[in-house]
């Protein structure tokens, strides 16, 4: 065992600073990344010759075995005392140029573990939904192909041990998610969201590759965790030595990858019309794996965070903003797939505004709450989708809690955890980062949070009325609701069990086990913390069950009594406000302008410098050279004479010439 | 006898074939000014050597010699068949390589 520490002393540094060598489940980490690698390789090269379904058995076999291996590597880690946690196990030799030395090696600690385990998780629990979902599918095990190397992406990003390492997950991340949108892209439309998605994901994986020049020029490496204590997150204060404006610019570049990858504002755009994809990719994308790669390297990376409050704040805004403009747009859509979708964009706000005040643990805690709801609620859609044939739009939905029981009874589950009502999984961890936001002074902050607690309340229990309670308004003649098969309800019943007590048994008090799993392995930000607050944590509590109850309490007096009516289609809340909501405040639209049309005009500008300009160099060079040859070519007579002539007109003027010279 | 006779029997020689070379279209008797000035400039050569009692301008009528007779070599067999291919010897006929 190699063990070497720093000693922690005042913010920006983790309590746990040791870096163990592995043995055991840990060693074989590589193996839960590489086993998804391995179902994918299998896939793409001989899947159709497996066919249906057990090409979607293999990608399954990989995928749990994964699963398992994370599951033996959270024991190894459990069994170890609390400050020996953290192992870098070190691969090959990935770059080796100059002063730069990459060396490919994994990292496990609690935070990736607790990727491991939601990634490979819900990730598993949508391989085996898919294999009934995806029933009769063309493209059966090209699907299950590129699942597998969603999975191995997402595994590498989580695993990475460097900026750079996690980079390289974050773009395969990026190209898988592009193959799973774009997985029907025989439709055009489809096609375009996948481009989306991938374009607007280039737009921050440029921010965070500036992000990681800064961090290479300022630390001279880009290890998180090395032996020799030299990595970037072992006290970046010491290398920066107060330089807050460095750690700003670093925190600010890195956050413009997250914002792309985890749909915040500016960059959320894409994230809803991603819904193209199948559900149950939308389960895994943008439910527990993809859009948390964001909020994942912010509590990675949150020991350079807390250098730079001003950096931590504009987090924190982020997060809010795109918490409550989110929140806003969901209330007025229609499609079942699009207000879970906005909703995944305001949840994933929640987390930054966690991230963003310092509460790592707990901005932490509620990516894994949310994978189980969300991942269920994404699933539940997929369900009744399935049932209605492929109908999204909610009101043409209704009554199904008689066609469909456990899609129905895992919803309400889900209905309850998202809206944060106790003692589901979703209250606690909510909870717990609006009281964080609360204790570190940044009352504004929660007040927005409180507000979207309310809203969050509303809008899903205005989805949740409208799919499965009240009349049926759906055409009993064309479409027959029926429940969906074991392979979708057994991880329906699975997600319902973790929504429903995931959040009392990982983190019952606010500074529950689950807190200290996490604390010694992400930044702290204590010194954050405010004296003599107006509230205390049974106060906040309260208000934000009574948030919980405000919201749903206004869905159910707005929507029960009207949705007895088969004829009722049209969403009572209206005025400019709402519809500005429905067409989602025009942000598309303005994109458009901003940067399609602008980016449009100024292609053309530069295609018609190349055509006229450089391309009129080109061919101009070319003409004149023929047009002087026309002239000089009179010169060639072909009469010998003429030649002669020439000679001795030369031959005499530089004689004249030698003539003049010497005298 | 003045060493400028010499000189101007040369530059006559020289003109001559010079003005040969410019005015007739006969391939062969363009060839024999071609060698009228050559010989026009041996002799040149060789009377520069004389006035200054210096061997290398006989040298170099010698290599001119040489390299006439080769010259004579090619150029006769290139004006055989000119005359074989064309019927003529009238040096304006072939014009291809005009502009």
């Amino acid at each position: 065992m190699n063990s070497l520490l720093l000693a922690a002393e005042g913010g920006g540094h983790q309590a746990a600073t040791s870096v163990l060598e592995a043995t055991g489940a840990v060693g074989a980490a590589w193996l839960i990344a590489a086993l998804p690698l391995l179902g994918f390789a299998i896939l793409i090269l001989a899947g159709r010759r497996f066919g249906e379904p057990a090409a979607g058995w293999i990608a399954n076999l990989f995928s749990w075995a994964a699963f398992a291996l994370s599951v033996a590597v959270l024991l190894q880690l459990i069994g170890q005392p609390a400050a020996e946690r953290r192992y870098v196990v070190d691969l090959f030799e990935f770059i080796a140029v100059g002063g730069l030395d990459v060396s490919w090696a994994i990292l496990v600690d609690p935070l990736t573990a607790t990727m491991l385990l939601v990634v490979t998780g819900v990730g598993s629990l949508v391989h085996l939904y898919s294999l009934g979902y995806m029933h009769g599918d063309q493209g059966f095990a090209r699907y299950f192909a590129y699942l597998n190397l969603f999975l191995f992406s997402m595994l590498v990003l989580v695993l990475g041990s460097s900026l750079l390492t996690l980079f390289v997950g974050w773009e395969l991340v990026g190209l898988s998610s592009y193959l799973l949108i774009g997985f029907w892209f025989e439709q055009r439309e489809y096609a375009t969201a996948a481009k989306k998605a991938f374009i607007t994901n280039r737009v921050g994986d440029v921010s965070f590759m500036v992000g990681m020049f800064l961090v290479f020029a300022t630390f001279g490496t880009l290890d998180f965790f090395t032996t020799d204590g030299h990595g970037i997150l072992q006290d970046p204060g010491s290398v920066l030595e107060g330089d807050g404006a460095t750690a700003l610019a670093i925190g600010l570049l890195l956050l413009g990858g997250a914002v792309a990858k985890s749909a915040q504002i500016p960059l959320y755009v894409w994230l809803p019309d991603a819904m193209a994809g199948p559900t149950p990719v939308s389960a895994l994308i943008h439910a527990a794996t993809m859009v948390t790669a964001g909020v994942y390297l912010i509590a990675r990376t949150g020991s350079i965070y807390v250098l730079s409050l001003d950096a931590m704040t504009v987090v924190a805004w982020i997060g809010a903003a795109t918490a409550v403009v989110a929140a806003l747009i969901a209330i007025r859509q229609d499609d079942i797939k699009k207000i879970l979708a906005y909703s995944t964009v305001s949840q994933l706000g929640y987390m930054f505004v966690g991230v963003g005040v310092g509460a790592f643990s707990e901005g932490m805690f509620h990516l894994v709450t949310h994978a189980f709801f969300k991942g269920l609620l994404f699933l539940a859609a997929g369900s009744v989708m399935h049932a209605l044939a492929n109908a999204t739009d909610v009101w043409r939905m209704g009554g199904l809690r008689h066609h469909m029981p456990v899609t129905y009874a895992t919803s309400a589950v889900a209905w309850l955890a998202i809206s944060g009502v106790p003692p589901f999984a979703g209250f606690f961890s909510k909870d717990q980062i609006l009281t964080t936001a609360y204790e570190h002074g940044f009352t504004a902050i929660w007040i927005v949070g409180v507000l979207v607690a309310v809203l969050t309340a509303f809008y899903m229990s205005r989805w949740f009325f409208l799919v499965f309670l009240g009349e049926e308004r759906f055409d009993p003649k064309t479409v027959e609701p029926h429940e969906s098969p074991a392979t979708m309800t057994v991880p329906l019943l699975v997600l319902g069990v973790l929504s429903a007590t995931g959040g009392a048994a990982l983190n019952f008090t606010h500074h529950g086990q689950f807190f200290l799993w996490l604390e010694p392995y992400v930044a702290d930000a204590s010194f954050l913390e405010v004296e003599g607050l107006a509230l205390g944590e049974p106060a906040l509590i309260g208000i934000s069950v009574a948030a919980a109850a405000v919201g749903i309490v206004a869905a159910a007096a707005l929507y029960l009594p009207r949705i007895r009516y088969a004829d009722f289609q049209r969403d009572p809340i209206r005025g400019p406000l709402a519809e500005l909501m429905e067409r989602k405040f025009f942000v598309d639209e303005l994109y458009g302008a901003i940067f399609v049309k602008a980016g449009g005009a100024l292609s053309s500008g530069l295609a018609w410098f190349d055509r006229r300009v450089i391309d009129g160099a080109v061919n101009g060079a070319g003409v004149a050279t023929t047009v002087a040859a026309s002239y000089v070519r009179r010169l060639q007579t072909g009469y010998l004479r003429s030649y002669v002539a020439g000679v001795v007109v030369g031959a005499v003027a530089l004689m004249a010439a030698f003539l003049v010279q010497v005298r | 006898m003045p060493i400028g006779y010499y000189y101007a029997v040369a530059a006559i020689l020289f003109c001559t074939g010079l003005t040969g070379v410019m005015l007739r279209r006969n391939a062969i008797v363009l060839f024999m000014c071609v060698e009228l000035m050559l010989n026009s400039v041996n002799l040149t050569l060789v009377t520069a050597a004389r006035q200054w009692g210096n061997a290398d301008g006989h040298v170099f009528a010698f290599f001119v010699i040489v390299v006439a007779a080769a010259e004579v070599v090619v150029g006769l067999a290139l004006i055989v068949n000119i005359f074989f291919r064309r019927g003529t010897l009238d040096v304006d006929a072939p014009t291809l390589l005009r502009g």
